[in-house]
């Protein structure tokens, strides 16, 4: 079984998500629950870091749609950051950069919510 | 509900007519019916202290044992040189000597030092044929002259034995001078043989001045013993085969159990209470054979007593708890794979096990059992007449009759019938059985096998040569898996035992003794009991079955297992039927498409449909994750597509409709890529449009280059279609003579082997540029063949989809 972890640094009101490993069907609920929590403690300012995930599939996808509309709800985003070309690939084919802020490092996204 | 009791219908003219040859020709064959045995233990106990009185010997001091034993060399000799009949009457003549009792006086001191004993062997109807009196060498008695040792010999033999010494020749004697007496040893043989070469030969010893032995016998000449003696040594062969088979098998049975017990798919509590039942029962019948498995045994300086004890210590524990823990065992695993397969046949014994003894399951199995075990009664009658009237085969006198000399004669038959019907369907029916069928799959061949590993051990009829003895022993494996197959677990233990039971202790009603008639009679009424259980059970006409909550959780959990299976190879087999079942034939085209999901049902999937009557639509899509809830959205947008393709010969349009559909109806955490174009028959065109899906692979056969589709286009349901209708752009490509399209899916580019490295882009665009002047389907073959080289047996983690489109002028 691949592994992944995630690891929460908080900047003030801004929760940035550090994933490493593999995220897929097996993982994705991992995942899943850190944005919860996330969502329950009314953090509603997410930042997801890819620096160190090595494989995403269609699983690990879908969670990031199952949360956003929430999270715009209620004006806050989930913004993506330092992904790999390979990673990158996955998301642009599908055509998320047009539907979620794909940026290129954490202190852009970090940024763009002040 | 009486249902059931229509299955058992037919079985009944065979066993009448098994039950009939059992009867008619049962007793004849195994020389049960003889007027030998009209003695009771008792009087024969009486004849023997009567006759050492006789003798002066002192009894008092004296423990004694007494077992029934055979001479098999003569029996042998006897089926070998005469037939049947003329051999029964011989034993009931000249020979009655054949199966004997044998009483030993002795003393409770260790075998290995010289003490004094006293042996009797006697005919069952009470005649002395030998009798010898052990003496230490340094026991006094008298010096008397060799001639006056002969004449008190040839005396004795007169007046005493009734011999008439006309008739023999005295071909040896001896003497033997010790310290504190001399004796002296005699030996006449027949002067003409009545039986083909062998002669009755008496041997009389003389101690002191007192006759000490007598021994009439029948001597075999040697080369006929050295060839019974070959066969003897094949069979301990078998035995040492069987021998390590059982390790073999216990270490097998061992490993699959605590693997099953892992995974929660073993029922514990039963497996102890068989394990308890049959070490019980083992128990009490190593103290009812002890004594007597005990005799030839010497160890070192132990007394008689502490022999006996030490032995049956090392029965229970290295015999009787090994036995029940290999059944233990062989019943757990061997029930688990059961509840997977056949389920029903553990219904009758788990109402058992819950105490509900009354029921109509128990009573149709008890009752299929008896008339099963009539039948094979039948059969093994009629093998065991077949091979001595034509086999040249024999028995050994009076086989059934093992457990006479045992001090419950009633009780072996029935504990020895339970613990081998127990077991031994534990093991080569319920384990082996199941346990085939589920790897062999195939019922025949799983019944067959079992019956090959049964035939192994040691045990069927009494019956030889070895050959027919290991034949019986087949047919017998072969109906029992038959029995257990064609009804249940129960049923075929109650077989087993009924027929254990009615051949080593029913059979005693054939005697002559009243005595041992009656102990015959009390063994058939213990028979009666299951019967009347099964009555009660048929009339109160209540089915056992788990209850909600009742339900084991082992049970409960494989039958669960099972029944997924089930479920998703039914899904599969939908699945497939949802996908195109034929090619498009399109003039000047070649168009093939292949689906391999990962698991038994997947999410990608491709199509065709018939847009107009000169285009056709090419579909190819990847829902997000996989397995079933993948495989539901597949069938969904399958549906959708379809619908609003045809005729509608715009791919975006029909997307964009297909985008706002499936974002109204699936999950928000759910997408689907999805790639569509129209192929113009006439105008040579292909227009496309791709939403999220990868991008497709063009190689142009005018100049071999190599190029992507990769028009704008986001995925399927991931937003309501303002975004989505923005982004998708269609685009159009002329067909030109030579060029393959290669739509695909990612589970292709993404395969992995063992190092978990994937096959990657550039070996798939490497392996299409190769062979792109093949055919299309071949086109596919050759990819996947390379893919299936590379990952090297490697599970598949993703589905696998492609389509191929070939212009061919």
């Amino acid at each position: 079984m691949e592994s992944f972890e995630v690891r929460r640094r908080d900047d003030g009101l801004i929760s940035i998500l550090y994933i490493k490993g593999y995220l897929d069907a097996h993982t994705a609920p991992k995942l899943e629950q850190e944005i919860q929590n996330l969502i329950n403690e009314q953090n509603f300012k997410i930042i997801v870091n890819f620096n160190e995930l090595s494989y995403i599939s269609s699983a690990g996808l879908g969670v990031f749609m199952g949360f956003i509309e929430n999270v715009r709800e209620k004006d806050g985003d989930i913004k993506l950051t330092n992904m790999n070309p390979k990673i990158f690939r996955v998301f642009d084919l599908l055509g998320f950069p047009t539907l979620y802020d794909i940026l290129d490092n954490e202190n852009d996204a970090i940024k763009k919510f002040s | 509900m009486r249902k059931k009791y229509r299955k058992i219908l037919y079985l009944i003219p065979f066993a009448l007519i098994g039950i009939m040859i059992f009867f008619r020709y049962f007793p004849d064959t195994f020389f049960m019916n003889s007027p030998r045995y009209s003695l009771s233990r008792t009087e024969i106990i009486q004849k023997a202290e009567r006759f050492l009185e006789s003798r002066d010997f002192d009894i008092k001091k004296f423990e004694k044992i007494m077992t029934l034993r055979q001479d098999f060399a003569v029996n042998r000799y006897l089926q070998k040189n005469f037939d049947h009949a003329e051999v029964k009457r011989l034993y009931n003549e000249d020979f009655q000597f054949i199966d004997f009792w044998r009483i030993d006086y002795y003393l409770d001191l260790p075998r290995n030092i010289p003490q004094e004993r006293y042996i009797l062997s006697m005919t069952p109807c009470g005649e002395i044929f030998e009798f010898f009196h052990i003496l230490p060498d340094t026991a006094a008695g008298a010096h008397i002259s060799g001639e006056e040792a002969k004449e008190m010999s040839e005396l004795f033999l007169k007046d005493r034995i009734r011999v008439d010494l006309e008739e023999f020749n005295l071909i040896k004697s001896s003497s033997r001078k010790l310290k504190n007496r001399t004796d002296h040893f005699f030996t006449w043989e027949e002067r003409e043989s009545r039986y083909e070469d062998a002669k009755f030969v008496i041997d009389v010893s003389v101690k002191g001045d007192e006759i000490s032995g007598y021994h009439r016998f029948f001597e075999i000449p040697q080369k006929e013993l050295k060839n019974y003696q070959q066969t003897e040594s094949k069979s301990s062969f078998l035995s040492i085969i069987s021998f390590i088979m059982s390790f073999i098998f216990l270490i097998f049975i061992t490993v699959i159990f605590l693997r099953k017990y892992h995974i929660g798919e073993v029922g514990v509590k039963n497996g102890v209470i068989l394990l308890a039942i049959i070490f019980i029962l083992g128990i009490i019948n190593t103290f009812m054979n002890i004594e007597i498995w005990s005799d030839s045994t010497s160890i070192g300086s132990m007394s008689r007593s502490q022999v006996i004890l030490s032995m049956t210590f090392i029965f229970i524990i290295f015999v009787y708890l090994f036995q029940s823990l290999m059944a233990a065992t062989g019943w757990a695993v061997g029930e688990s794979y059961s509840r997977e397969l056949w389920p029903e046949k553990l219904s009758s014994i788990d109402g058992l096990f819950k105490g509900h003894v009354f029921t109509s399951n128990a009573a149709s199995s008890i009752i299929s059992g008896y008339l099963a075990s009539f039948i094979l009664l039948g059969i093994l009658t009629s093998i065991a007449m077949i091979g001595i009237k034509y086999f040249g085969a024999w028995t050994t006198a009076a086989y059934p009759l093992r457990y006479i000399d045992r001090p419950i004669i009633f009780l072996l038959p029935i504990i020895n019938g339970l613990l081998v019907a127990i077991v031994n369907n534990i093991i080569y029916r319920l384990f082996f059985i199941s346990i085939l069928k589920r790897f062999l799959k195939s019922t025949i061949f799983a019944v067959i096998f079992s019956a090959f590993i049964y035939m192994i051990q040691p045990q069927g009829l009494s019956i030889f040569p070895e050959s027919i003895s290991l034949f019986s022993s087949f047919i017998i494996g072969l109906f029992m898996g038959y029995i257990f197959v064609k009804y249940d677990i129960l049923t075929s233990m109650v077989t087993s035992f009924i027929v254990i039971a009615v051949v080593t202790g029913a059979s005693i009603v054939y005697l002559e003794s009243s005595y041992f008639k009656a102990h015959g009679f009390v063994v058939i009424g213990i028979l009666f009991i299951p019967i009347i259980i099964a009555i009660v059970g048929f009339i109160r006409n209540k089915v056992f079955t788990y209850m909600g909550d009742d339900v084991p959780e082992h049970v409960k959990r494989i039958s669960e297992r099972a029944r997924m299976t089930r479920e998703l190879e039914i899904a599969r087999r939908v699945q497939i039927s949802l996908l195109p079942k034929e090619e498009p034939a399109i003039p000047g085209f070649e168009i093939s498409g292949l689906c391999i999901p990962a698991q038994e049902v997947g999410g990608d999937y491709y199509d065709f449909v018939s847009v107009s009557s000169s285009s056709t639509g090419i579909a190819i899509g990847d829902v997000s994750g996989k397995g079933v809830p993948a495989a539901i959205y597949m069938t969904l947008t399958k549906g959708i597509l379809q619908s609003y393709a045809e005729e509608n010969i715009s791919p975006l349009k029909v997307l964009s409709k297909v985008n706002k559909l499936m974002y109204k109806s699936i999950e928000k955490d759910t997408f689907v890529s999805m790639f569509y174009a129209i192929l113009d028959h006439k105008n040579k065109t292909l227009t496309y449009a791709r939403a999220g899906h990868n991008p497709a692979i063009v190689f142009k056969g005018s100049n071999n280059s190599c190029h992507f589709l990769e028009s704008k286009g986001i995925g399927l349901g991931l937003e309501k279609g303002v975004i989505f209708d923005e982004t998708i752009k269609e685009e159009t490509m002329a067909l030109e003579k030579g060029d393959v399209i290669v739509l695909y899916t990612d589970g292709f580019t993404e395969a992995m082997n063992s190092s978990l490295v994937e096959y990657g882009e550039d070996k798939f665009l490497k392996i299409i540029e190769n062979n792109r002047n093949l055919s299309a389907s071949e086109l596919i073959a050759r990819i996947l063949e390379d893919i299936k080289k590379y990952v090297k047996g490697y599970p598949q983690h993703d589905d696998m989809t492609m389509v191929v489109i070939k212009t061919n002028d």
